[in-house]
This record gives C-alpha cells, structure tokens and sequence, in this order.
C-alpha cells in the first residue's frame, strides 16, 4: 500500500533517511527503482557504513559518494546535503552538488592534519543559503577541542548565504571572520560555537545585515590546544534583533552598534572552556573578580537597549563590585535572570531592577553553582533587597525553584513591597527537598 | 496579553460536518476543523450553513483518529499560549510531544491511512509525525523486512544488488 503513495511522500519519507537505507529501497518493487534518483535531500554519514567491505578505506567511502551522486537524476537539483566524512583531498562530489544548485550544506569533516584549506568552490558557491561546517582532528586528545587551524582561500563568494553555522575549530589568523563576513553580504544568521582564534585573540563580527548572532565559546589556541589568553570580542551589527552569547566570562567584549536588539541572553561562567575540570574548587581572587564585573558592566552597557534580557547567574554574580561607578539604564521589558541569590548576587539583581523602569515581566530561577564554590555559599548570608525603589510597571513576577531560603524570602518580600502595579506573583516551588525552616 | 485578562464571554461554538467516504457525519467545532489546511483554504467562501465537508478519502475509522489528533492540538495550543501569556512556566510542548508519540505508535495500516488522510486534508504537523514514523520503521532494515513490513510485492524484475 505504502507504494501507492505520491512520489512527494515517498520523497519526504526518503529524506529522513541515510543513503544507505534510500539506496536499499530501490530493490523493493519496480515503484521504488528509480524514485530515489530525484531525491534532492541527501544525506551520508561516514560512521553508517563501519569499515565493512566494499567501504574499507576514506577513498573508498569518498568514491561512493561520487558515484552515488553522479547515477542521480542530472536534472533535479540537490536542495540539501548532509555528509559526515573523512576528508582525503579529493573534492570531486563537491563539485557535482554546486552543479546540482544546491541550497543547504551540512559538513561534518574529520581532517588527519592540522592545517585546513577550505575548498574554493565551497566558499564560492552561487547558490548556497545555508552552510552548516564542523572540522574535527581525527583522534584527537579530547573530542571537543578545536585543534585545525581552518584557512580561506583567496577569493570568497557567497553572494546568497543566509545563515553560517561554524563548529570546533580555530580561525586562522584575525582576517578570517571579517573576510567571511564581508564576502556574504546577505548573511542573517550566524552561529560560533566552540571555536578557536589561531595566531590571533581579536574575534571581530562586524555584520551589515546580520539578525541573528550566536556566540557559544570563543578562545585562543596556541600549538594545537587552547591557551589562557584572553579573548577579544568585538560585535558591530546595527540590524541584529538576537544575540545569544554564552562561554568564558573572562573574555572582553566590545559591543559597538546593536541599535536593533530585541532580544540579548547572555550566559557566561567561570569555565574557561568545555574542557576544564568541572570538579574544581573555584576560587576567584577579589581583584580578577573586579574585572570580570568591569567585563560583564561593558557587556550589558552594550546591550541594554534589548526588550527582552536573559542573564546567567555568574552574570550576576559578579556584577555588584562595579556598578556602583558605572550606572547603566536598561530598556528591558522583560527580564529574566536564574541566580544563586548569594549576598552578591541580590546586589546584583538589585541593580538590574533599579536601572530598568520599563520592566513588566521578571522571572528569577534558582540554580546552584555548578562547580564547587565554597565561597559563594559562604556569603549566603541575608541580604536586603527592599529599598526605597518603586518598580512602577512590573506587573508579571515569577520565582522558579523557591526552597524557602532567607534571600529567597527576601526578594518575595521586595516584591510584594516595591512592585506597585504587579497583578500576579506565581512561585514554583523545587521538587527537591526544601529546608525545615 | 492585555487579553487574557480581561473576562469576556465565550461565542457559543460554531461547527463543521466532516463526512466520511463510509457515510458517517462527525461534528467538530470549526476551530478544530480550521487544522486542516484545504478546509482553511475555502472555508470563508462557503456559506455558514453550508460547513459540512465530503472527505471522499478519509474512512470513519481513520476520520476519528484524525479529529482526535487535532482536538488535542487545538486545546494544547490554546494552553501552552495561555501560560506564555502570564509568563508562567509549562511543560505543554514536552507532554504534546509525548502524546503524539503515543498517537502515531499504530500498525502500518491505519500509519499509511492517517499518513494518506493527513496529506489529503494538508495538516502539516500530522504528515510530518506519520512520515518521521515510516522513515524510522525503514532506517536499519534489510529490503525484505522492509516488504513485509509494508506489503510490498517484489515486482522487480531485475535485482540489482543480487550480483553481490
């Protein structure tokens, strides 16, 4: 029965699935011979084959691809591609999948070197709207790590990307992004995460038509591993409406036009990388402290124009040894913050409710520290977050993860007090076993 | 999100016949039957006392399951949109997922059915789920598991992997 069906089904069906499995189907009855040859979203993943016979080698698997690609139908257009493989030089299904016009490129690329050139008709591609890259060192000492310096060709051209997603690896040399970035002129979306700066601690994202921006992890690699330099980050995107920024909060930003923002989350924590040892005890000396607060002030300075703010609790930890001398006022209508409320961080957030009149909507999540932070317990003590403040449209209050610690009862207290016009306080209670008092 | 503040008084609901090719007529409200795209598509064209729909295609038994599909989104919906308004939390879209889950774990007949319905009536949410449950049921089977699975008869004349 199910061959009955219209070929846009069985296409639809198709697609969900690996070559491997597409290819099989053409054995099934004289229906399916030749309905995979019109597929036009393809997918391959290298690790769907094992090393079996006749796919022993990365040539091998490489040749398959090749042939599998030139047996399609020639004219239909290849509307997306995802492939997994080992990369072995030969660019040839490359060559074929830009004939076939396509649209959407998802690379997941294992390299057995340091050094990597991307090919030119990638970069070049006249039809590409979406590429999504990842390039891994085969074997490495941690899976996670960016170890291959990525280089661009001399010329770059992709007059119709839309969205650029990049993952696990290092940029080489500080010309990398912006000569992506001015050589995709209609690029909207664009997504780092995990990726290294080589030769390099300046990440310029200097974006005309950009509106969406995704920075999840950005450091400094040295040889092949990442090194403790700090990292620059310099953002100029006067169209961007969403900025998600997230990774090491030690890193300086510089957040020149984002005139736009809509919406701006940023999520950092003491964590330099992935790859530090979760099972440290922290422990941040007062004045570095001072300075990531300084960091984390010209990161909200930078995006306090946005609606609609989401702040990470290391975000606000660190926040109360500075604001005193750098006053900022936000525009945000809706806030919403998850926190410890340790002594520092109710300053913290005590700073936030007091620069931003416009906020109607708060939500306050309770978390713990993630990491063993002796200290941060320690100045559990109560703190006063009533003051004389009035917050004259907050009208939406919700607390997440109430345990009925004192500083919890303290912020409901301010609430109830200071919030003139709230309509509705709603408070969540943890599953997790609340203390007795 | 003013809205949903203020208390107003619920329209009395409209409804829609849906009949199906056995003959049976199915009341729904018009908002549930609004899911299906080629309703939506003429729906203000016709007259108000003209709403009901002739599913040439869509057995009773196939129908029902249908009506119930869209029901559940329907008031999911409305549920999951309530709570974004009030800002509270939700695990709405989870439990909608799960119970789609449930839904579409059916055997292969009534699969191909609803598959067939839901491309017939253009709900896209329902064809996608019945179309990811037939992708996943052919992932990692051999071509004669596959047949049998689905009924397939071996028709071909020529294999071309039997060489192997």
């Amino acid at each position: 029965m199910i061959s009955t069906l219209p070929d846009p089904i069985l296409h639809h069906i198709l697609s969900f699935l690996e070559m491997r499995y597409v290819l099989q189907t053409c054995i099934l009855s004289k229906r399916w011979n030749s309905l995979w040859t019109t597929l036009s979203f393809l997918t391959f993943e290298r690790h769907t084959y094992g090393k079996t016979l006749p796919l022993k080698t990365e040539d091998e698997f490489m040749d398959y691809v090749h042939k599998v690609l030139l047996t399609r139908d020639v004219f239909t257009c290849i509307h997306t591609l995802r492939l997994s493989y080992f990369h072995v030089g030969d660019d040839a299904w490359l060559d074929i999948v830009v004939r076939r016009n396509i649209q959407e490129l998802d690379l997941f690329i294992e390299f057995g070197y340091m050094e990597f050139e991307l090919p030119y008709s990638l970069v070049n591609c006249k039809t590409l709207v979406v590429l999504k890259l990842e390039i891994l060192l085969e074997q490495p000492d941690d899976e996670e790590e960016p170890t291959v310096f990525v280089e661009l060709p001399e010329s770059v051209n992709l007059p119709s990307l839309k969205k650029l997603v990049i993952r696990t690896f290092c940029f080489h040399g500080e010309e990398f992004m912006p000569k992506v970035l001015l050589n995709c002129p209609v690029l909207e979306c664009l997504s780092i995460r995990n990726c290294g700066l080589h030769e390099s601690d300046r990440l310029v994202v200097c974006g005309t038509q950009l509106k969406e921006l995704e920075i999840n992890g950005v450091f400094a690699c040295e040889d092949n591993h990442y090194c403790e330099k700090i990292c620059k980050i310099v953002v100029s995107a006067p169209l961007l409406k969403s900025f998600k920024c997230s990774g090491y909060i030690g890193n300086e930003y510089l957040l020149e036009d984002l005139s736009s923002l809509d919406k701006a989350e940023a999520d950092m924590e003491v964590r330099r990388s992935y790859f530090d040892d979760w099972e440290e005890n922290v422990v941040i000396p007062f004045g570095r402290k001072k300075r990531l607060g300084m960091n984390m002030v010209k990161f909200l300075d930078g995006i306090s124009n946005a609606k609609s703010l989401t702040l990470s609790a290391w975000v606000i930890e660190v926040l109360p040894r500075v604001v005193e001398v750098h006053p900022t006022s936000f525009s945000a209508r809706h806030l919403k913050v998850k926190t410890w409320l340790s002594k520092y961080s109710i300053q913290g957030i005590k700073y936030l409710l007091e620069n931003s009149c416009n906020l109607e909507t708060l939500i306050v999540e309770i978390t713990k520290p993630k990491v063993k932070t002796a200290e941060i317990w320690e100045s559990q003590e109560a703190a006063e977050v009533v003051s004389d403040y009035r917050f004259c449209k907050l009208r939406f209050v919700e607390i997440r993860n109430f345990q009925g610690y004192v500083n919890e009862l303290e912020l409901f207290k301010s609430m109830l007090k200071n919030a003139v016009a709230l309509e509705k306080l709603t408070v969540l209670t943890s599953r997790k076993h609340s203390p007795d008092s | 999100m003013k809205d949903s503040f203020n208390p107003s008084i619920e329209p009395p609901k409209k409804t829609v016949t849906l009949v199906s090719s056995d003959g049976y007529d199915f009341e729904v409200e018009e908002e549930v039957a609004l899911e299906s795209q080629v309703i939506k598509d003429g729906f203000e064209d016709k007259a108000v006392d003209d709403r009901e729909y002739l599913l040439f295609n869509v057995h009773s038994d196939t129908l029902e399951l249908i009506i119930k599909y869209c029901e559940k989104h329907v008031s999911s919906r409305k549920s999951i949109s309530a709570a974004a308004a009030s800002s509270s939390s939700s695990n709405g879209e989870e439990a909608l997922k799960e119970w789609d889950e449930h839904f579409i774990s059916v055997d292969t007949n009534t699969l191909y059915d609803i598959l067939m319905a839901a491309d017939y009536l253009n709900i896209k949410s329902l064809l996608d789920l019945a179309i990811q449950k037939v992708a996943d049921t052919i992932h990692g089977r051999s071509p004669e598991q596959i047949r049998k699975k689905f009924n397939i008869e071996n028709d071909s004349i020529i294999d071309p992997w039997a060489s192997e």
